[in-house]
């Protein structure tokens, strides 16, 4: 399989006048990516302003940073990757934001085939709602673990805790998210 | 990941966010980046500059006092003959047709008369012409043509 860079000579150009600081080019890069790059944005937000805060530092970063990218990779995903981290380093330095996660016992009373069969049968929307009103950390590693395929291992080395740790904030996740649909069915 | 995680993946991983332009106008504005001017605003300044100006150029032309223009004459312009004869028979065969209906030529046409330098004078003689008096009835009239004054006495009436 040929490399996205290889295959598109107008993406080439398009990051070259980007490097060169061409504000036209820059537009067009931003609202080339701007659809998948929000949808990224707003899992990890708890809300639609926080996720266009962490969108506009996001494309900073990568504009700023644009010519330490070596055409080996996917150039999506090298722009996801920057995004990504800009989410984590976002809510890092939003330490207001943490909250306190209460330990709870939750009664799951629906079996596996019900929770697939109720999630199923919900909107992206719904869903989108469920997971941003998750705990702020729960949220990065569910998001982390489920969209980005991060192992527990990288998960802890990014976010800076114990492998464990990681393994409870999913169980935590699901858990709520669990929670929630029934409390909606 | 289990199937209650793939679900939840391919939901959002569908979900689509249509770009809005103030969403790079947000971008510019926390980059501290100035923005130019788009092609559809400086469209938009030239015709709302344009209309503006059209409105004050009217607005001027109805208030400016009218002017009052020559009028030019492109009307046929009748010559009138040099001769009474021929004018006589041109009248003649203007007004009164061959059914003996008398035709009123068109009161707006203008006519313009055209006299020669030559006959100047004499048509200014002419003007002078006596004015015709009214002949009074024969039986007024004495025998050598001459008006008489009679008085009637009443002491001779005589009577029946």
């Amino acid at each position: 399989m040929k490399d996205e860079i290889q295959k598109d000579k107008e993406l080439q150009e398009l990051i070259a006048d980007c490097i060169l600081q061409k504000r036209k080019a820059q537009h067009r890069l931003f609202k080339r990516y701007y659809s998948s790059l929000f949808a990224v944005c707003i899992r990890y937000s708890s809300c639609y302003e926080e996720a266009e805060d962490i969108l506009n530092e996001g494309f900073l970063k990568i504009f700023s940073h644009l010519e330490t990218y070596q055409a080996h990779g996917s150039f999506f995903g090298w722009l996801k990757r920057i995004m990504v981290n800009t989410a984590i380093d976002h809510q890092r330095k939003n330490k207001a934001v943490q909250e306190t996660v209460q330990y709870e016992f939750v009664d799951e009373s629906l079996t596996p085939y019900e929770e697939n069969a109720a999630i199923g049968k919900m909107s992206g929307d719904e869903i989108l709602k469920l997971v941003q009103e998750l705990p702020a950390v729960s949220r990065q590693v569910f998001n982390l673990y489920v969209f980005e395929d991060y192992s527990h291992a990288e998960i802890a080395a990014l976010l800076n805790m114990k492998e464990g740790t990681s393994h409870w904030h999913l169980n935590f996740a699901r858990t709520k998210l669990k929670e929630k649909i029934k409390e909606r069915k | 990941m289990d199937t209650f995680d793939r679900i939840i993946k391919e939901k959002l991983e569908k979900q689509q966010y249509a770009y809005k332009s103030s969403a790079w106008k947000s971008f510019c504005r926390m980059a501290g980046i100035k923005q130019g001017l788009s092609v559809l605003q400086i469209v938009g300044i030239f015709a709302f500059t344009g209309i503006i100006s059209g409105g004050i150029w009217l607005w001027i032309e109805a208030t400016r006092p009218s002017e009052i223009e020559p009028t030019e004459i492109n009307q046929p312009i009748y010559e009138v003959s040099d001769t009474e004869e021929e004018y006589i028979s041109e009248l003649e065969s203007n007004s009164i047709s061959d059914s003996g209906i008398i035709t009123i030529p068109e009161p707006s046409r203008s006519i313009s008369v055209v006299v020669p330098k030559s006959q100047k004078d004499d048509s200014a003689s002419n003007l002078t012409t006596p004015i015709q008096k009214k002949e009074p009835s024969p039986e007024l009239q004495t025998k050598e043509g001459k008006w008489q004054i009679s008085i009637i006495n009443p002491d001779t009436i005589k009577e029946n």
